[in-house]
């Protein structure tokens, strides 16, 4: 433990040199660094096989971009981003080799490594990035989804300029790298012919895709590493509605998972390590009535921390913990430009939601758990004699209209869609929503969240003000002890990789 | 009214005046007793009900006793509840829901001795919540079991709860429990379609029938929904049971009203209704087809010997009332045929009276106007006797005088019996082809009759004489001879031929002979008497005006018979000449 933690620090001093220099950094892909974010330390020798298991569907015709917690676990084994984001907030070499800052910022070039290549052997070139790139801006489109991440990134436009340069322009100037090339929007992957799945040029290539409905499984996704290795093989299951503990019962070896029952079974059982990720999402309460307030000039306030600590600890059954500020959404000014042109004529609070006279909801998603202990706490704390209770006095300060007077507050759990056409409406009292605390472009979260909840817009550049923060939350990766070795970014996504305790 | 009508009208009255009143009775009979067994049926079924709810509680309670038992039990608890290990707080916050999953309940909350909500199954997060209102006014219910309105995260919902306690340490901890009583618990206490089964309680109702919302939402509490039973309800019973409001925090009454439906009951008193009138007019009309049978059966043959009856005359006695019937119909049939055979010997008497009145009275004329005709040659001739005798030298000068008187005398009778011939009417003697009318009487009678007409005719045999006299009678000798058949097989025979006559003038012989029954030497003595006859309703004149008009024919007739053979009706006339 000593040495890795010795090794790390030797990483991270270099790096910084290097950064001081003002060049950029040629460095190996994570994964093929020496051992500096493993967040479970792997076998003396590489395992034959290692199963890993997906709660969620994943769709080939999702890849690269992940839609859910599967989809990034698997998609981060198979494609690449230009750059990644270490565990210690540092910027790292994926595809892209070195990059630099021109025309002040506006423009970003990157040079493609020499030896990226995709599953079948060939190359990735400048072209083939802009392409996936320009791909994913047209399905967002296509799809609906808001505003997409290619636009939400500020890019302006991408130019070729040779077989392993790409040049990036952007609307605006960024002095440093735009974090947001490293989130799995920006993963790069070229359509197959021959398979539904895209090819990508990440760790692992995928060998085997079978969809059935026997067993536990009703996809298996067979990847066999990319590079010169030829162990582990992983087989990615796509399990069915089992229960997770049975499937830890069933041989496989690693998990993400969010459910405290699945967590304290795995501690119990020494045959596996339950290794905590970084809380990576946090919990807000979004009223209407506290935008309309805020606009007019309102004071209000939010939860203690106290208050959010006894939230996380009582309310919610699941690992959760008092919201830990600052976030992203707290300094934006001076980092993002035109927040509120994000939504150009965006519409006024909606009064109906909040009347006095009307049974009021506060909306959930429907499969999410935490949101849902945190939905009714608040609806219970809205029944609760403020007088009597300071958790029930906060919560009706912070939330203009939740008081034991008022009639009718309830909680209801809605499906995503529901959730999202309400929200983007504001047509009801209030929404238990999560956000990322770590995302790779917090402008872009902002004008995504905002694009999201147009009413917010109401409050221009302040509009994290509506936002009360309740709960972080964090993901478990629980894994067979001393089959495999894990390395985590910035983001709390993971890697399996074969780490000699050596740093081989 | 015609006697059929009234036969009619009073069958009808007196068959289904009394079928009404039977069939009305049965069913108000049948109604009653149904509308009785319909009404133990829910009382038995309302007992159900009671029974239920009863166990309902019960099972409450009994949920309580293992909960309460389990949780004294319970070292994490009492360590979260007791010690306040916050390492066990939440282990506590859980322990209702799953306490409350196990048991079936649908509430469940635990309160420490102020209030506080410490564990809710219902509703998770409202830990901390004060509520001491609650187990206190469950404890003052009659029988600790009250309806409470419960919250929830979505929506608050009525439960039927029971509170219950334990010590744990220092410390007294309360426990209410209850079942959620919505649609389907209302439902499962009515059990059968025909119940409904109401909660009316302060605010709201909820009913185990459709006539909710069309998703068969419970009505949320608030909502001022109080109402009486449907129109088609009957209210079989109300159970009160006590309501906690809690946000006024007082008791108050809630009940479960069962309701049963009077539709099926008013649909089987229906349904009995109409087979009742089908019943009823299906009778109805088989009587009436019937009576009208009836009717005309009994008034047909009145009808029938009413219009015979009507048909009676003097001139027309042939009605025949012959019948089989052996009713007082039948002897009515006869008695008016006896009536009318003693009618028809009467008019033949009449006739007969008549006739020899008017043969009287001519005979008195004839006598009468004879003897003034025959009175002065009487007289005449007593005068020239007593003048032969007296002076017979006299007689020539005394005939001559007398003379006239004699001739005058003469020309009154041969006036007289001039005038006493065209009574008679004239015959139109002429040359007539004798058997030129057999053959059109034989013709006539073919067609109006079955039997076989023979014929023999010889050659012209031709007569002088009236056609019409002739015809009369063959078409009489030939009626006779086919009826004395009496409709038994056999044949009639006309034949002509010509036989030597007086002064070697020819005659013409017409025969008309029967197979029929025949007669006797008596009968043949008689029967060409005038009103004899041998017939049920013959007039006994046919013959003897045959006889006559052959006499007028200068002819003659006999008849030859033998009894069981037949007869032969001979007939010779004076030839006109021959061919």
């Amino acid at each position: 433990m000593r040495v890795s933690v010795l090794l790390r620090t030797i990483g991270a001093v270099t790096l910084a040199v290097l950064a001081a220099c003002g060049k950029p950094p040629v460095t190996k892909p994570l994964w093929m660094l020496p051992p500096g974010c493993e967040i479970l330390l792997g076998p003396a020798e590489a395992a034959d096989s290692i199963t890993v298991a997906l709660l969620d569907a994943v769709e080939p015709e999702h890849a690269p971009r992940a839609r859910n917690a599967s989809e990034q676990l698997l998609f981060h084994h198979l494609y690449e981003t230009l750059i990644i984001v270490n565990c210690l907030d540092k910027v790292q070499p994926g595809l892209a080799e070195s990059w630099r800052r021109e025309e002040r910022g506006r423009c970003w070039t990157f040079e493609l490594r020499e030896d990226a290549r995709f599953w079948d052997g060939t190359p990735v070139t400048a072209h083939d990035v802009a392409r996936s790139w320009e791909r994913a801006a047209d399905e967002s489109m296509t799809l609906n989804a808001g505003i997409d991440s290619y636009s939400a990134a500020g890019i302006d436009s991408l130019a070729v300029g040779g077989d392993r340069v790409l040049n990036v322009y952007f609307k605006h100037m960024h002095r440093k790298v735009p974090r947001a090339l490293s989130a799995s929007a920006f993963a790069v992957a070229k359509p197959s012919w021959a398979s539904r799945w895209p090819l990508g040029s990440g760790p692992y290539r995928i060998v085997t895709s079978e969809r059935r409905f026997a067993g536990i499984a009703k996809r298996t996704i067979t990847v066999h590493p990319a590079y010169g290795a030829e162990r582990p093989v992983v087989r990615f299951l796509e399990t069915s509605m089992y229960d997770a503990r049975d499937l830890l019962e069933g041989g496989i070896d690693v998990m993400i998972t969010t459910d405290p029952a699945v967590i304290e079974y795995a501690t119990s059982r020494p045959q596996f390590t339950t290794v905590p990720l970084p809380w990576d999402r946090a919990y807000v309460l979004l009223s209407t009535s506290r935008v309309e307030k805020l606009r007019w000039g309102g004071k209000l306030g939010t939860i203690s921390p106290d208050l959010s600590e006894r939230l996380a600890r009582d309310a919610v059954r699941g690992d959760a913990r008092g919201y830990r500020p600052p976030s992203w959404w707290d300094d934006l000014h001076n980092e993002c430009y035109e927040l509120s042109a994000a939504v150009s004529d965006f519409p006024p609070v909606p009064e109906g939601p909040y009347s006095l006279s009307d049974l009021r909801r506060i909306l959930y998603d429907s499969n999410d758990p935490i949101a849902r202990d945190l939905a009714e706490r608040i609806v219970a704390l809205a029944a609760t004699d403020p007088t009597v209770s300071p958790e029930a006095r906060a919560i009706a300060f912070a939330v203009p209209g939740l008081g034991s007077d008022a009639p009718g507050v309830i909680a209801e759990g809605v499906t995503e869609g529901e959730l999202l056409s309400s929200l983007l409406n504001g047509s009801d009292f209030a929404y238990i929503i999560s956000i990322p605390r770590r995302p790779p472009d917090p402008c872009a979260e902002a004008r995504k969240l905002i694009s999201s909840a147009q009413w917010l817009a109401n409050l221009g550049d302040d509009f994290s003000k509506a936002l009360i923060p309740l709960v972080d939350t964090r993901l478990h990766v629980i894994a067979a002890s001393g089959k495999i070795g894990l390395i985590a970014d910035w983001y709390g996504n993971i890697l399996l990789v074969n780490v000699m305790p050596q740093g081989r | 009214m015609t006697f059929r009508t009234r036969l009619l009208v009073t069958f009808l009255l007196a068959v289904l005046l009394p079928l009404i009143a039977l069939a009305l009775f049965v069913r108000d009979e049948m109604t009653d007793r149904l509308t009785a067994q319909y009404e133990r049926r829910v009382e038995s079924l309302v007992a159900v009900i009671e029974e239920d709810l009863a166990q309902e509680s019960e099972a409450i309670s009994t949920s309580l006793a293992v909960i309460r038992k389990a949780v004294v039990d319970d070292n994490r608890f009492r360590r979260a509840a007791v010690d306040r290990a916050q390492e066990e707080r939440r282990y506590l916050l859980d322990y209702a829901g799953n306490a409350m999953q196990l048991t079936g309940l649908s509430m469940l909350q635990i309160q420490d001795e102020a209030g506080r909500i410490i564990s809710s199954g219902h509703f998770r997060n409202e830990y901390d919540r004060m509520e001491p209102e609650l187990p206190t006014l469950l404890a003052s219910t009659p029988e600790g079991i009250a309806l409470v309105q419960a919250r929830a995260p979505d929506a608050p919902f009525l439960a039927l709860a029971r509170a219950d306690s334990f010590q744990m340490g220092n410390k007294r901890f309360t426990i209410v429990a209850g079942l959620r009583v919505e649609r389907r618990f209302l439902a499962r206490l009515a059990r059968e379609a025909e119940l409904t089964v109401a909660l009316v309680y302060p605010g709201g109702m909820l009913t185990s029938g459709m006539d909710r919302s069309e998703s068969g939402d419970d009505v949320q509490p608030g909502v001022e929904t109080l109402r009486d039973a449907a129109p088609a309800s009957a209210i079989a019973r109300e159970l009160s049971v006590p309501f906690i409001d809690s946000k006024r925090g007082e008791l108050a009454l809630a009940q479960f009203r069962v309701t049963h439906r009077l539709t099926e009951l008013e649909a089987l008193r229906g349904s009995i209704d109409r087979w009742f009138l089908v019943a009823v007019a299906a009778a109805g009309i088989l009587a009436v087809m019937l009576v009208g049978w009836l009717a005309s059966r009994i008034s047909r043959p009145l009808v029938e010997l009413a219009d015979k009856t009507s048909r009676i005359d003097l001139d027309r006695l042939d009605i025949d009332f012959e019948t089989r019937r052996k009713d007082e119909i039948g002897s009515l049939s006869r008695l008016l045929g006896a009536m009318t055979e003693r009618l028809r010997a009467s008019a033949v008497r009449i006739k007969d009276a008549e006739r020899r009145a008017t043969l009287g009275e001519l005979a008195r004329q004839v006598n009468h106007d004879i003897k003034n005709g025959l009175t002065p040659i009487r007289n005449v001739f007593r005068h020239l006797i007593e003048l032969a005798r007296s002076n017979p030298k006299q007689l020539p000068d005394v005939f001559e005088e007398r003379q006239s008187t004699l001739d005058s005398s003469i020309s009154y009778l041969e006036d007289l019996a001039s005038n006493y011939a065209r009574l008679y009417p004239r015959s139109e003697n002429r040359p007539c082809d004798v058997n030129d009318v057999v053959q059109r009487v034989a013709t006539d009678l073919r067609g109006s009759s079955q039997v076989d007409l023979l014929m023999n005719l010889s050659n012209k045999a031709v007569v002088l004489g009236d056609p019409v006299s002739l015809r009369r009678v063959l078409e009489n000798l030939v009626n006779n001879a086919i009826d004395s058949l009496e409709s038994r097989p056999g044949n009639v025979a006309i034949s002509t031929e010509l036989v030597a006559g007086e002064a070697d003038r020819p005659r013409v012989r017409i025969t008309v002979a029967d197979t029929g029954i025949g007669m006797s030497a008596d009968q043949q003595a008689k029967v060409f008497d005038d009103f004899y006859t041998t017939k049920d309703n013959g007039s006994g004149l046919g013959l003897s005006i045959v006889r006559r008009l052959v006499m007028d024919l200068d002819g003659s007739i006999h008849v030859e018979s033998e009894e069981g053979k037949g007869s032969r009706f001979i007939i010779d006339l004076p030839g006109a000449g021959t061919a």
